[in-house]
């Protein structure tokens, strides 16, 4: 199994980085509501693989900087970038994560 | 892995029969995805439908936990029982949230693609190619059980597939 998180953490970041959010449980996921969008996927168990962790937070817009401080073992700020490499010559976006990769 | 392309951009076509409560719908969705190796997985997260993400040892196994947990959202849908509307309005949402973080992933992998066409590695490089103008990106929901007998035919059913985007 890859890294997990148990849920009580990243229950503590939501609250401090997207207040205002609503998590239930449906069925088979948790739905969590936040700034107008819907994440209806999020895993039941516990712990919370990161993955699922990255991509909630890619998702849902929530500022890297505040989620790297309270999950620094599952998002780094440079993990989350709002604008894709444009320039041949600079580090595109998957280069971007490619060297974060290796730091880890 | 691939020094190069470590993010492979993917486009999905899933068909799926769910029960609501007094309604039966038909949906086919095609979509977009990206897949990657991410610590010590395979992970395919959505780009549109945007909210959902799947892993597995393999890519293989990621597409299948990926298509498992789509169906089960749909499950999910269908349990709020409010009706074929909600449940339509529900699904057309879900898939309509785009997230624009792995828009631009993607986007930015199909650029990495195209110029190191060479360096595709295993198992993607065995994966259909699907050009702009192969696929139309969108969903559709029927009421299967108020379609006329003529409009229910075996040319309806759709195999699920995944193809890397050219």
């Amino acid at each position: 199994m890859s890294a997990s998180t148990p849920l009580s953490k990243v229950e503590k970041m939501l609250q401090a980085c997207a207040p205002g959010y609503t998590i239930r449980l449906a069925n088979h996921s948790r739905v969590i509501h936040f700034g107008g969008k819907v994440y209806r996927t999020f895993p039941k168990h516990d712990p919370v693989e990161s993955g699922h962790i990255r991509k909630l937070i890619r998702f849902l817009g929530i500022d890297a900087s505040c989620a790297s401080k309270h999950l620094p073992s599952v998002i780094k700020e440079e993990q989350v970038q709002t604008e894709p490499a444009t320039h041949g010559d600079k580090p595109s976006l998957a280069t971007t994560r490619k060297r974060a990769a290796k730091k880890r | 892995m691939n020094e190069l392309i470590h993010l492979h951009p993917l486009v999905f076509t899933l068909q799926d029969v769910v029960t609501g409560c007094g309604f039966l719908a038909g949906i086919v969705v095609t979509g977009k995805a990206v897949m990657e190796h991410e610590d010590g997985k395979w992970w395919m997260y959505g780009v549109c439908p945007g909210a959902i993400a799947g892993s597995g040892d393999t890519p293989n196994e990621a597409f299948v936990d990926f298509r498992n947990r789509y169906k089960e959202a749909l499950f999910d849908m269908a349990e709020e029982c409010a009706g074929f509307p909600a449940f339509r309005d529900s699904v057309r949402s879900f898939f309509d949230q785009t997230d624009a973080q792995e828009n631009a992933r993607w986007d930015e992998a199909l650029k990495v693609l195209r110029k190191n066409e060479r360096s595709i590695s295993e198992p993607f490089k065995n994966l259909p190619r699907k050009q702009p103008g192969d696929y139309e990106v969108g969903i559709r929901i029927d009421r299967l059980e108020k379609m006329t007998e003529a409009a229910l035919k075996p040319s309806n059913n759709i195999q699920d597939s995944l193809a890397k985007a050219a």
